[in-house]
């Protein structure tokens, strides 16, 4: 067997042991009815029938706003541009709002660096907009009080504060001019105040090499989409290192093969556990966390070796990673080595290496810096030291909630205990408002005015959508509140922008057709700046020295990382990303101890096996590809917010990581695992749907690409010969909707499965749901891996969205009694809700298991009670703000799947209509297309013969899924080309149904 | 079926008060200064209560409130100010002034229609007192009728008449006959619960009381204004919109009178506007949630005239639907319309296009380019 999808399949071979249904006795006791409920039944059908049919209309009213505004339509959407941050990556974005309300979150596409792509993380950040446990009002010690009263005894509070003492400002990264603004002015009103920033991922070490290297504490622009030979050691730069969607639109960029490119990029990644990023990689090397520095420094000695130039100490693994360096040396200049490693000494080192390799002319960029995550490990461990020294006043936290992000959160509770004066502004219910006496509540992003500088030079505006939904005030109207300024945060930041920014860029234009411009665009870019920036020549000898001394020894290794959906932790109380599997395990609702195969054999660990490190329980997953020695966990859970679900999600590992140091280090070796003896288990999706081992994915390796096109899919022609059928093809006289999916391209960072909840208004079903296979996502990221999995290293990794595929000759068609899913006169396979009694026929005869019924009704869609299952806390009437009005909520018993986004179809068409022009390719994207960071994603009308569907229709890599049902999916996929090096015999394993 | 809205409110205290009425209509005339319970309150709001509806002459030869300021609205329009309208303004009114108010107003409409009114003092006050009452208990529901119901149960008793006779008193010869008469009556209550049924969630004929009465015949059909200048997103957006306040004002900041109802329907829309309040008009024409309609797709692109689904708005005083909305409605005229193929949109049709250039067909429905696809309205 090729391709399997978790170790209970490989381990089973063909046989799948079913092992996630519900056992027979469950099945049973449901099935089991008697005389007397038929008669229960039949009695409440009659009476409620009865009842139904003297119910008088309800009276409607329709109220219209007393003066319309020229723009509000009521119907229409507006698109408002802002930008998402909430203190890890920024991305500029649009916000669509219908009716005053903000119902969707697209990427800006005039954003050069992301065009319009979004993260998982970016979708659903607008449901925390629509989170009831949000702190409503300013409060101290608990009691509520007004914003006058708040701001009057804080600013006495703080002139109260002795000279010798600080006033910490103690923020999360800010990137916001106008904020930093301010932040000035409040340290020149009150001149001991001291501004510390706190990231929830620390990535100090980065920053303090580059402070040897350039002089500067930054962090440089980095150019994936220039190089030609990526070798990353454990970053996660497609899933959470620094700006993955940026990454991610930057790295597929030099992946791609459908416009006909004759090459694409060689990525080889190091790392001890599998992350998405490794999963996407050509070649992947399982190492040690600890033993990272010294693979870095045998690299820096046989690139220096290649290039002649002096080597250092001897790493100890030269021979491992020769091949790797003579691929770096050969694409010189035009290769790229990171590291994931918050280590100072392995930061240089790998600057050292790309200096080496010329890497910093074209793919780093010195001049430009990512202002994000600009705290500095050192700073935070010096505010500790003051406050417990008695030295700080005062602390205001400002959105930057330590007692959950700071590695470890007992000390700065402990610390906080001897500050006079103690301030949270807080947008979320968290952990440290329980610790402040003042609570002061914080606008959502998406309510507030603001501004971002995500790289040097390159502006975002964040604009409100909405008026605050509670008695909450921007961070920047409260700092303007400190300061005495009466003028609000858009008076501010209109003429900070005039004075400052405006300026900077290169229109000649009068200010204000400029600002307007800009912020109807949204984004600005600055004139470029002169090159200000030299690398300083750096003597890496003594670096060498000390990672050569570092030893691992032979015990486990625990490694933290920030897992694709919930990554730090920041929206842990948004149901769609809990929901949201990870792209690696497939598991949702938790987080657990990642280990390998082999060591879940040697200590006779199962799936869902409890274990105990240092005294945190969690249970076991069993995740090819991980280091035999290594245990990986998810960072970003256990948190304790309020919220509809008020049970802690997981197990926070922070204080795993806490040592001795005050640099924070994400790896740990650890010596006290127990098992516990209970066990867990564990909602993953990884077996759901199973398509029983048939040959669904396609790859071929590029050399092998370049010879014949169509290599690795050498079965379609042979399947297209065959095709005949007893039935009359669809005739499609207009147009005909496909949808192409380009394997080389999808990353697998989930960003299209939220947009698609989002847009489609898609239940949340919560965690006993996902384990009894009810997940309701219409779209999914199915993963397989390939090679055994005793070898992590040869262990390779396909994802493949799959989503309904509109068959013409659909096999749910045939088979509803009803005729609530038929074919529409444009190719799509069209689902009738109200049309549909749930026998569920559709779902058992498609063969692509991506039919989902509705077993209760998770959106409060019925109007009977019982009905309602709501484990998610998606029901309430604020939370239903966020529906898409333009899609029905579906209830109890009906079957629902893909549309193709008909909604987005039928707007974009009559917008054709309006205008009296035909629909443009392209005009059209549906909501998993847009969101796609990666453009993996492309739609179009097959019958227009120069669209891109139709284009790619012609591509030899071309392929569908199970084609030889000749159920003519209106779905393709190209097939995967892999830049390696062996060439496979790749006739894949496969049974022909014909 | 209606058999459980029998049991609902019929207007109980309607019945009770003609009851009361024939019997007792002469007593109390005839002890008008001999019983203590003549001053009373209670007194005076029961004689509130009838004058108000006439029941007791006021005197003179006008005709009584009800006449005009009905409590209800019926098919046709009212322009007087309803009761509660009445109540509402009376609440405003010292005694001197209600006074004033009926029998001898000042200026406009009013003057003119109560011309000759002369009420006593005490009946003044004691339709006031009744008036005060409404104020506080409301009008309470329409009175419904079910003539629906009357055939029902008629056809009822003629069936257990029919099986009466069938099994006991046998007067009848010929057992055909009763059978006939329980098989035709079986038919007709199913015909009728059928027809019930059909009709549920529609809403035919609706025409509720707005808060306005706003008359489309007066403004689309006596002053020609254009639908589309109030609904002005019904060429845009998939909703028409109701115009809000300050679409009414663009007119009526000068058009403070109108022909029919005088000042006191144009008052309450610059009072709207004037207090910042928003009208909360009753919706007419409301399709289930899970189908989506966009007027700018029939109005728009489809060229189609107001009246084909709303009927002669401009002869309607009150806005009432007109057709039924049902799915069967939809299809059927998708049917029939022809699609406005010149649009260059339709231009990827080939086929129709030569079809229509080769004379094989003269038109292009609105079926045939999939106008009754289910996911054109149902997604």
């Amino acid at each position: 067997m090729k391709y399997w999808k978790s170790i209970e399949e490989y381990n089973q071979g063909q046989k799948d042991d079913h092992a996630h249904l519900p056992n027979k006795i469950q099945a049973q006791e449901a099935l089991k009815s008697n005389r007397r409920d038929f008669l229960k039944y039949f009695g409440f059908s009659v009476a409620s029938a009865a009842v139904l049919a003297s119910c008088e209309r309800p009276v409607k009213k329709a109220i219209p706003l007393l003066i319309q505004p020229e723009e509000v339509r009521p119907g229409i959407a507006n698109f408002y541009a802002s930008t998402f941050y909430n203190g890890g990556e920024a991305v500029p974005i649009l916000v669509k709002v219908r009716d005053g309300r903000p119902i969707k979150i697209e990427g800006n596409d005039l954003f050069t660096l992301t065009e319009g792509g979004t993260s998982a993380q970016v979708q659903a950040s607008l449901l925390n907009l629509y989170d009831e446990s949000r702190p409503k009002v300013p409060t101290f010690n608990g009691e509520e009080i007004s914003w006058d009263e708040a701001n009057t005894n804080i600013t006495t509070g703080l002139k109260a504060v002795g000279e010798n003492e600080d006033i910490v400002l103690l923020t999360p990264t800010v990137i916001s001019p106008t904020q930093k603004s301010l932040i000035k002015k409040l340290s020149e009103q009150y001149p001991n105040v001291k501004q510390v920033s706190l990231d929830a991922y620390s990535y100090s070490g980065i920053k303090e090499a580059h402070q040897e290297l350039l002089g500067e504490s930054i962090i440089p622009m980095i150019n994936f989409d220039k190089a030609q030979v990526i070798v990353s050691f454990g970053a996660d730069f497609l899933g959470s290192w620094l700006m993955p969607t940026v990454f991610t639109s930057q790295y597929v960029k030099n992946r791609k093969l459908d416009k006909g490119q004759k090459n694409i990029s060689k990525h080889i990644h190091f790392e001890g556990f599998m992350s998405l990023t490794g999963s996407n990689a050509d070649d992947r090397y399982v190492i040690k966390p600890s033993e990272e520095g010294r693979y870095i420094l045998s690299l820096y000695n046989e690139v220096a070796k290649g290039l002649h130039l002096s080597s250092l100490e001897n790493g100890g693994f030269e021979k491992e990673v020769t091949k790797v360096a003579e691929d770096l040396i050969d694409a010189k200049s035009s290769s790229l080595v990171v590291s994931g490693s918050n280590d100072k000494n392995i930061q240089l080192l790998v600057a050292g290496i790309n200096t080496m390799l010329d890497t910093y002319k074209e793919i780093i960029n010195v001049q430009s810096t990512i202002n994000l995550y600009q705290g500095s490990d050192k700073a935070y461990a010096d505010f500790l030291t003051d406050c417990n020294a008695g030295k700080v006043g005062a602390v205001i936290c400002l959105e930057s909630n330590p007692a959950y992000n700071a590695l470890n959160g007992a000390s700065f509770v402990e610390a906080i205990k001897k500050v006079g004066l103690t301030v949270n502004v807080a947008a979320q219910g968290e952990e440290t408002s329980q610790f402040c006496q003042y609570v002061l509540p914080s606008s959502h992003f998406l309510e507030s005015w603001t501004d971002a500088e995500i790289i040097t030079g390159m502006y975002s505006l964040t604009q409100p959508v909405i008026q605050p939904i509670f008695k909450t005030k921007s961070v920047n109207e409260i700092l303007l509140g400190w300061l005495g300024d009466s003028s609000n945060a858009y008076d501010y930041l209109y003429k900070y922008w005039g004075d400052n920014i405006i300026p900077q860029s290169e229109d000649d234009n009068p200010f204000l057709s400029t600002w307007k411009k800009t912020l109807s665009a949204g984004v600005l870019v600055a004139a470029n700046s002169e090159n200000k920036r030299t690398l300083s020549e750096v003597d890496y000898s003594s670096t060498g020295k000390e990672l050569s001394k570092e030893k691992s020894n032979g015990g486990f290794e625990l490694v933290a990382y920030q897992s694709v959906p919930v990554g730090d932790g920041k929206m842990a109380n948004n149901p769609w990303l809990q929901e949201l599997p990870d792209p690696v395990s497939r598991v949702c609702w938790d987080n657990y101890y990642s280990v390998s195969p082999n060591l879940a054999d040697k200590k006779g660990w199962k799936q869902g096996d409890v274990i105990s490190i240092s005294d945190i329980e969690l249970p076991v997953f069993i995740q090819p590809g991980n280091h035999d020695e290594v245990i990986s966990v998810a960072l970003g859970y256990g948190r304790v917010m309020e919220g509809p679900n008020p049970e802690v999600i997981g197990k926070d590992v922070k204080p795993l990581l806490v040592g001795d140091d005050s640099t924070v280090k994400y790896y740990t070796s650890v010596a006290n695992v127990k098992s516990t003896g209970s066990t867990y288990e564990l909602a993953t999706t990884q077996t759901h749907h199973s398509m029983e081992g048939r040959a669904i994915v396609r790859e071929t390796s590029l050399s092998e690409y370049l010879k014949d096109p169509a290599s690795g899919n050498e079965m379609h022609a042979e399947i297209e010969k065959l095709h005949t059928s007893l039935y009359d093809k669809h005739e499609y006289k207009g147009h005909h909707w496909a949808m192409f999916i380009d394997l080389n391209s999808c990353t697998g960072c989930n960003a299209c499965v939220v947009a698609c909840s989002v847009e489609n208004n898609v239940p949340v079903v919560g965690r006993d749901e996902v384990r009894r296979s009810h997940e309701m996502h219409w779209l999914r990221i199915d993963r397989y891996y390939t090679e055994a999995p005793e070898d992590p290293s040869s262990l390779r990794v396909v994802r493949q969205p799959v989503m309904c595929q509109h068959c013409d000759n659909a096999p749910c068609e045939n088979v509803c009694p009803v005729a609530a899913t038929n074919h529409s006169s444009e190719g799509i396979n069209q689902m009738a809700y109200n049309r549909c009694i749930g026998t569920r026929y559709c779902n058992n005869n498609c063969p692509y298991k991506v039919r989902r019924f509705n077993w209760y009704d998770y959106t409060g869609a019925d109007a009977i009670p019982f009905n309602r299952v709501d484990p998610a806390g998606m029901s309430t009437d604020l939370k239903r703000m966020v529906l898409n009005p333009d899609v029905t909520v579906r209830a109890k018993g009906v079957i629902e799947k893909c549309s193709f986004c008909i909604q987005r179809i039928q707007e974009k068409k009559l917008d054709a209509k309006k205008e009296g022009e035909p629909l443009q390719d392209g005009e059209i994207q549906t909501a998993c297309q847009q969101g796609c960071p990666a453009k993996a994603i492309t739609f179009g009308d097959m019958n227009d013969k120069n669209s891109e569907v139709s284009k790619m229709m012609r591509d030899p890599r071309r392929y569908h899924l199970l084609e030889e049902l000749h159920t003519l999916p209106s779905v393709a996929y190209l097939t995967k080309v892999r830049n390696i090096e062996e060439t496979k015999k790749s006739e894949p394993e496969h049974k022909t149904h014909s | 079926m209606n058999i459980f809205s029998l049991f609902k409110s019929v207007n109980v205290k309607v019945i009770w008060m003609m009851l009361f009425l024939a019997f007792n209509v002469n007593n109390v005339f005839s002890s008008e200064n001999t019983q203590p319970f003549n001053e009373s309150d209670e007194f005076n709001l029961m004689m509130g209560e009838r004058l108000y509806h006439g029941l007791v002459s006021t005197g003179g030869n006008n005709p009584s409130c009800i006449s005009c300021h009905a409590k209800f609205t019926g098919e046709e329009i009212n322009w007087n100010p309803t009761a509660m309208e009445v109540v509402k303004a009376a609440g405003e009114l010292t005694e001197e002034q209600f006074k004033n108010a009926v029998n001898s107003p000042e200026d406009g409409f009013i003057a003119k229609v109560h011309q000759g009114y002369k009420l006593s003092d005490e009946q003044l006050s004691q339709i006031r007192l009744y008036l005060k009452q409404l104020d506080v208990e409301g009008v309470g529901e329409k009175p419904k009728t079910y003539p629906q119901l009357m055939m029902f149960l008629l056809v009822g008793g003629i069936m257990a008449l029919a099986l009466v006779d069938l099994i006991f008193t046998k007067k009848i010869r010929y057992k055909a006959i009763h059978i006939l008469i329980i098989l035709g009556g079986i038919s007709v209550h199913l015909n009728m619960a059928y027809v019930e049924a059909a009709e549920l969630g529609r809403s035919e004929g609706y025409m509720p009381d707005q808060p306005v009465k706003f008359s489309h015949q007066v403004h689309a059909g006596d002053n020609q204004i254009d639908c589309k200048y109030c609904h002005f997103t019904a060429e845009k957006s998939k909703s028409a919109g109701i115009p809000g306040t300050g679409v009414c004002m663009n007119c009526h900041m000068v058009v403070r009178e109108g022909s029919h109802s005088g000042k006191s329907e144009i008052a309450k829309v610059v009072q709207s506007f004037e207090e910042g309040k928003e009208i909360e008009w009753v919706r007419i024409h409301n399709l289930p949630d899970h189908v989506f309609f966009s007027h700018a797709q029939h109005v728009n692109a489809g060229k189609l005239d107001c009246r084909e689904c709303h009927g002669a708005v401009e002869e309607m005083h009150i806005l009432k639907q007109e057709n039924d909305l049902s799915m069967g409605w939809c299809l059927d005229c998708h049917k029939k319309t022809n699609v406005q193929f010149a649009n260059d949109y339709y231009s990827i049709y080939d086929k129709y296009h030569n079809e229509l250039s080769e004379g094989v067909r003269d038109s292009i429905k609105a079926v045939d380019i999939g106008a009754n696809d289910c996911m054109k309205c149902h997604y």
